[in-house]
């Protein structure tokens, strides 16, 4: 009798598994169907864009760009001169040193000619103490600040009591902007008035030749897991944050790359220093300043200012570093679930929030335990064929339908592999990441939601290889 | 299972059928886009290629009807009938990078196609009818500018925008007029990006930006627009104005943009209209502070000293760029005391700005 009832529930459960992932992959497939509109919408509207002549336009805004940076000593200078090459009118960096252990602070003053100065701080936001101002002799648009240790969200919260300018932008310290990425990522700002913040894509830098800061050679890493990365950023940008744009349900905005209004983001009361997923977690925010105070917004995607980042290059790096993301999604969300299903906070509460809290959060807890009940299925017999033929066709077969979907996005907008070598090898990790990696990044996310009970907030760890040979493509 | 039974059990189970069908549907759609992926490549591969090779001849051949070494007619005929759209590209990319008599003898080479754009102001789309535009404007003598006039009155606000800039390029008063009179057609565009737009008309704007500023009819945000396009122009005449609206307006952007105009071409005379807004909200005090640094008198000094104490920071900012402006003998002494905010004080006179 029980045991009858137990593979009843058995069969229950299979059937539920089963469904999640039909409505996920309807999720993502209607997220790539208004990203490709969108995509297709914006490569025609950029061709009646000339970038120059915005550049020449006294009337962009002033930018401030906040550079948080952590033991960042092999890559701190490139990037920072890769910043000072920016092709935008009026801005100023603030690199914000965040009490490195490494000689991150030695190397600035060195290679930037850093002399001690005041700066008058203008927000009010708590955070560590600020032990040094430097300015570059040699580069009057450069500061450094130097900060006790507090974490990237701390770090971030004092470059943004030193902001002066209307709109300040949020990068990494090891990313590198391409020259004309500050004037793209402007023209939301410049064009709609209500725009309180827009983010721009993320790619891969490792496998692309960097010179002086700057890419100048995009190909494909020779190594498996940035490879993998690639797919998947193409996949997350291209085709999920498009397509929420597109909704205008933008609930992500890359720590790497995002401007935002300085005033809203102080209202809003900067970074929260108590989560690990602080980037979206402003967003968030900001959504519900906005929504609760009546302030006409909007929050976009750009999909062509790039900022280049070196991404893990080992499975141990990679998987602390979902873990993190996982923790970041599960506390975002749970923190503001008052606008789950919540008509008040619109297409973000109706639409965005419940898709990421039951097809984006619980993601990883559904697929495991799909393959639990299907190994326990097999185990007491009941394992069906036409069963796991249908459980290893959606979870197989769509995955690598939608990573195809990402790798015809990328091809219809902007085409950055020029090889048609680099292209074949794109579909052919579309299909191999099925196999293993797919279900290890389920395994560091369902870590992930284990370990958002006991971690810490300090910054994730990363073994940086810099923008030498080490990312030059391979002879 | 066999064949036989699993088709047995897919029939039994209709529902669990149609979901692998919709599942096969899928992949075989996204493979579809995988295919089109690669023959797309290809094909950009190819017509790249092609362009390219086209592109460089005519390159080749513009250089030297440039340098006079070849004749328009000799340009024109590597032109295939074909390619005349995909010529004036080029040419508008060409052009961009010239000025001059150079420049004039682009738009020469470019004439006899124009005509082929104007059905594309007519396009659906709107992203065609703005490089319609952009063309004609670019390369275009004045003969297309009522055309682009027009097209101000666009339903699409980009066309209308991309329009307006291109008028704007032209410095001719008479389209100032027509751009200032849609300004509300671009409510959503950042003003200092609008000011900035109608300063490159010219000093010839001027008087148009005046008679906007002055009127209580256009909304605030048009005469903002226009009191910051009189501050880049550095228009003198429009202190007067500037003053009236000083004491008119009860609108705050307005009333900081106006200052700002005034920081720029006040006279002393309007000083004291100007201190009756030293306890506004925080964005005007830090305004007045700026203008007093440029216009105050003596009596002002007191002012930015008290200002430097101000909770805002900006207004203390603004009040000491003020005194190092005005050599306010103050900032020296307050750099060498005990003050919170000495090291700003400090910072002033050896960096001299903020």
């Amino acid at each position: 009798m029980i045991y009858q009832f137990v593979l009843r529930l058995l069969d229950g459960f299979n059937v539920i598994v089963l469904t999640y992932f039909v409505v996920l992959n309807i999720g993502y497939f209607i997220t790539g169907l208004f990203a490709f509109r969108s995509l297709r919408r914006y490569v025609r509207r950029l061709r009646t864009l000339d970038i120059e002549d915005l550049l020449g336009s006294a009337g962009m805004p002033p930018i401030t760009l906040v550079a948080p940076a952590f033991n960042e000593e092999p890559t701190c200078v490139e990037s920072t001169r890769s910043l000072l090459t920016l092709k935008y009118g009026d801005f100023e960096i603030l690199f914000v040193n965040d009490g490195s252990k490494d000689g991150t602070l030695a190397r600035m003053i060195e290679s930037f000619d850093l002399e001690p100065t005041f700066r008058l701080p203008t927000g009010s936001i708590a955070t560590k103490t600020v032990r040094g101002i430097y300015r570059s002799r040699s580069h009057p648009k450069l500061w450094v600040l130097d900060k006790e240790n507090g974490g990237k969200a701390d770090t971030l919260n004092a470059g943004l009591n030193y902001c002066r300018t209307p709109l300040f932008c949020g990068m990494d310290a090891d990313s590198l902007l391409e020259r004309e990425a500050l004037t793209r990522i402007v023209r939301p700002f410049v064009e709609d008035a209500r725009t309180v913040a827009a983010g721009g894509i993320i790619r891969i830098v490792n496998g692309c030749t960097v010179n002086e800061g700057t890419v100048t050679n995009v190909t494909l890493p020779a190594e498996m897991v940035p490879r993998l990365q690639v797919l998947e950023y193409l996949r997350a940008f291209l085709a999920g944050r498009m397509g929420w744009h597109e909704m205008e349900a933008t609930l992500i905005i890359s720590g790497a790359f995002g401007v935002f209004r300085r005033d809203l983001v102080v209202e809003a009361g900067g970074y929260a220093t108590d989560t690990v997923g602080e980037d979206m977690e402003l967003v968030v925010r900001l959504h519900r300043l906005c929504r609760e105070k009546k302030i006409p917004y909007t929050i976009g995607f750009v999909p062509d200012p790039v900022a280049w980042t070196e991404c893990p290059s080992t499975l141990k790096v990679l998987g602390r570093q979902r873990d993190r993301w996982q923790r970041g999604l599960i506390e975002t969300l749970w923190r503001h679930r008052v606008m789950l299903f919540n008509p008040k906070y619109g297409r973000v509460g109706m639409l965005a929030y419940p898709y990421f809290v039951f097809l984006e959060m619980l993601a990883p807890l559904v697929e495991m335990f799909g393959y639990l009940t299907f190994l326990a299925a097999w185990i007491l017999g009941r394992l069906s064929a036409p069963f796991a033929l249908a459980f290893f066709g959606l979870s197989i077969g769509l995955g690598i339908g939608l990573s195809f979907t990402a790798v015809a996005l990328e091809e219809v907008g902007f085409r950055r592999y020029p090889r048609r070598k680099d292209l074949y090898t794109l579909i052919w990790v579309a299909v191999v990441e099925n196999f293993g990696y797919r279900q290890l990044t389920m395994w560091w996310r369902l870590r992930g939601t284990i370990n958002v009970f006991k971690k810490g907030h300090t910054w994730g760890r990363m073994d940086r290889k810099g923008f030498g040979p080490a990312a030059k493509p391979p002879a | 299972m066999s064949g036989s039974r699993l088709w047995d059990f897919y029939l039994e189970q209709p529902g669990f059928a149609l979901l692998l069908l919709g599942n096969a549907i899928f992949v075989i759609g996204a493979l579809a886009l995988a295919v089109a992926a690669l023959l797309l490549r290809i094909r950009n591969d190819r017509t790249a290629h092609h362009w390219m090779g086209l592109e460089a001849k005519w390159e080749a051949r513009t250089v030297e009807v440039l340098t006079e070494a070849a004749t328009p007619e000799q340009l024109w005929a590597l032109v295939d009938r074909r390619d005349r759209l995909r010529f004036l590209n080029f040419l508008l990319r060409f052009a961009r990078r010239l000025t001059g008599t150079e420049r004039r003898r682009v738009d020469e080479l470019a004439a006899p196609y124009l005509d082929l754009v104007l059905p594309q102001l007519k396009a659906r789309s709107p992203e065609r009818r703005a490089r319609a535009i952009q063309t004609l404007t670019t390369l275009g003598a004045r003969k297309y500018a009522p055309q682009v006039v027009r097209s101000l009155d666009d339903p699409s606000p980009l066309v209308s925008m991309v329009a307006a800039r291109s008028l704007a390029r032209r410095e001719s008063p008479d389209f100032a007029a027509a751009i200032l009179r849609r300004l509300h057609r671009f409510g959503d565009w950042r003003p200092s990006f609008l000011a900035s737009m109608l300063a490159s008309i010219g000093p010839a704007v001027a008087p148009a930006l005046r008679q906007a500023l002055a009127d209580r009819t256009f909304d605030p945000k048009t005469r903002c627009v226009a009191a910051d396009a009189l501050r880049e122009l550095n228009d003198y005449a429009s202190a007067d104005v500037a003053g009236a609206v000083l004491d008119e307006t009860v609108d705050r952007d307005l009333l900081v943009a106006t200052l700002g105009l005034l920081a720029q071409v006040g006279r002393d005379d309007q000083v004291a209209a100007i201190r009756r807004h030293l306890n506004g909200e925080p964005i005007v005090r830090s305004r007045v502070m700026s203008v007093l640094g440029r216009i105050g008198s003596a009596e002002d000094a007191d002012t930015l000293v008290q200002a430097f104490d101000d909770p805002s920071p900006w207004v203390a900012l603004r009040a000491a760029e003020a005194m190092y402006e005005s050599r306010n003998p103050a900032l020296a002494r307050l750099a060498d005391s005990d003050h919170p905010r000495a090291a700003l004080a400090r910072q002033m006179l050896t960096g001299g700005s903020a």
